[in-house]
């Protein structure tokens, strides 16, 4: 009898052996007595206040277990990184020059090194030109890396590089029309008189000519426009500085100006080419009130009334500053849960293929990819 | 928005999906959905372990450690038990290799308000508050020492079916699946736990 009496106080019989163990119970007071003890022990217990978890518990847990938690930190391209390559670079250029000069015949000439420290402040790096790819359709081929010994290695500024891959065309053999000269190189209208691709593919191609153009130092805009008499719109009397080699990077507190991309349809490729304006972006030094995760930022897009940078291929909402971003597969259950919060989530996650958003509080990257791929 | 109403939102929006599909959701690519799983389960998990290792120190540590584990553990769960339960099986064996290291280290497991209000500072301040007479504070300071005291005396097998069933509320059938044991031997191991703590409780005076 005893030892059923647990599955009898936990509602654990059957009704009709319930029914029979009532009965026998009712005949045995020593069982009685231990069916009330059994209740007071089980009140004292059950009355116990539950304690919660405390409130770094999730937030340690997700740090443990990182490939399903998204930190973006920025890329920096730090001093301690580049000497070592930039010494190893003009090291082999002084070895062939020393070895050439030592045998008195013309030295051989390697790849990439031939414009090492002695020619480089002369010469222009020959960048991909992602217009002109973008009309051929056929991928640039990255230029050679450039390094002089009196190029400072800077932090590296993902915006700039790619307008320095954009603008690298402006030493390329034709000239420019009189009214980009006026203006200089910080502004260069590009004839879009053929057909032109998806943009992405540009872009792609920019983020691979970064490494090669780490020396090239460019300020200002990119504009391309479908034709030339469009540039007299939208012309500002900016004096322009020059391209110039292994400029120093600039102070990170200069002011902010404005960034914009016009005229792209909804996976950012050019709409077509008798459209006006087609690209417009200004060089930020910093970007989303002075932090530096929105350093580099290329684009600025509104959606959903809100503000989103896009840096580092990921289209990031304006306050978002390093925070952990929860992995959310577009279209999956958490993403329809997050509509529920959010109604203009999709207009958002349209925005790119990565996008970070926040959301009562906390932030999501809208992925098409699982957290492992992250 | 508060922590608190927000707490409630993010509840709320965890109780429209179940567990199944947020284990799927997770295995296509959704870690935001192992944090709604996580946050459905870390307050009765954290409890259970609490009861069960007797203080915040070790019960962080071993919560922590059962999403870790669960985390890496959800792409090959295949639903042959309730998430919940396969949670609380992960929590049940880790806390027995705490308690097994703690045993060999000769730690009691005395609670402190200093260690309280270390790991949960907001549970030692409700604590602290309750407390409102010397008189009363001294009373259930004496109860819960005991229950205490009891409940950290039983072998460990009862303990965790009886903290299973009579702090978290599960049924026999669930606990049989955390326990990974037959349904029988649940109903035996409450008895014998039942048993144990009227009488130590009836030698300090408690019923």
């Amino acid at each position: 009898m005893r030892e059923q009496l647990s599955a009898y106080l936990d509602g654990e019989m059957a009704p009709e052996e319930r029914t029979a163990f009532e009965a026998r119970l009712a005949g045995e007071p020593e069982l009685q007595r231990d069916a009330a003890a059994w209740r007071r022990v089980d009140v004292l217990y059950s009355g116990m206040a539950p304690v919660q978890a405390p409130a770094g518990l999730e937030d340690r847990v997700r740090d443990a277990v990182s490939p399903g938690v998204v930190r973006f930190r920025r890329r920096h391209a730090s001093p301690q990184r580049l000497w070592p390559m930039l010494a190893a670079a003009a090291g082999v250029a002084v070895m062939l020059g020393l070895f050439a000069l030592q045998l008195s015949t013309p030295a051989p000439v390697a790849p990439g090194s031939t414009q090492l420290a002695k020619h480089a402040p002369a010469a222009a790096p020959k960048a991909p030109d992602i217009v002109s790819e973008a009309r051929s359709g056929v991928p640039a081929q990255p230029a050679p890396q450039i390094a002089t010994p009196k190029a400072e290695p800077r932090t590296e500024e993902v915006f700039m590089l790619d307008m320095e891959a954009a603008e690298a065309p402006i030493s390329a053999p034709a000239p420019p029309p009189a009214e980009m000269a006026a203006t200089g190189p910080l502004r260069q209208d590009i004839s879009t008189d053929a057909a032109l691709p998806d943009a992405n593919s540009g872009i792609q191609e920019k983020d691979e000519a970064k490494s090669s153009l780490q020396n090239v130092s460019v300020g200002g805009s990119l504009r391309i426009r479908s034709n030339y008499q469009d540039f007299q719109e939208v012309e500002q009397p900016a004096p322009p500085p020059p391209v110039r080699m292994a400029e120093p990077p600039a102070p990170a507190a200069a002011p902010l100006p404005a960034v914009q991309a016009e005229g792209l349809n909804a996976k950012g490729a050019l709409k077509s080419r008798e459209e006006a304006v087609v690209v417009e972006t200004d060089v930020p030094r910093t970007l989303g009130h002075g932090r530096e995760e929105a350093q580099g930022a290329s684009m600025r897009r509104t959606a959903a009334g809100r503000e989103f940078f896009f840096v580092e291929d990921v289209w990031r909402e304006s306050a978002y500053a390093n925070e952990q971003a929860h992995a959310v597969r577009r279209n999956g259950v958490v993403y329809r849960l997050l509509i529920q919060k959010e109604p203009r989530l999709n207009e958002i996650a349209r925005l790119g293929k990565k996008v970070i958003v926040r959301i009562d509080n906390t932030w999501y990257l809208i992925t098409d990819s699982s957290p492992a791929q992250e | 928005m508060s922590g608190i109403s927000r707490s409630v939102e993010m509840r709320n929006a965890a109780a429209e999906s179940p567990d199944a599909a947020l284990a799927a959701a997770f295995r296509d690519g959704d870690s935001a959905a192992f944090s709604l799983l996580m946050h459905r389960y870390k307050d009765r998990v954290y409890n259970v372990l609490y009861r069960l290792l007797g203080n915040h120190e070790d019960a962080q540590d071993v919560a922590q450690e059962v999403f870790v584990r669960a985390y890496h553990g959800l792409t090959d769960f295949r639903g042959e038990a309730r998430i919940y339960t396969w949670l609380y099986s992960i929590a049940l064996n880790l806390a027995r290799n705490r308690m097994r290291d703690r045993g060999r280290k000769g730690r009691d497991r005395g609670v402190s308000l200093d260690a309280l209000a270390e790991a949960a500072p907001g549970a030692a301040q409700q604590a602290a508050a309750d407390c409102d007479t010397p008189r009363n504070a001294a009373q259930r300071h004496e109860l819960d020492d005991a229950l205490e005291a009891c409940l950290g005396g039983l072998p460990e097998p009862y303990r965790a079916a009886f903290v299973l069933r009579v702090a978290d509320g599960m049924n026999y059938e669930e606990i049989a699946e955390a326990l990974e044991c037959p349904k029988g031997t649940v109903k035996s191991r409450l008895n014998q736990a039942r048993g144990l703590l009227r009488t130590c409780l009836e030698q300090r005076g408690v019923v």
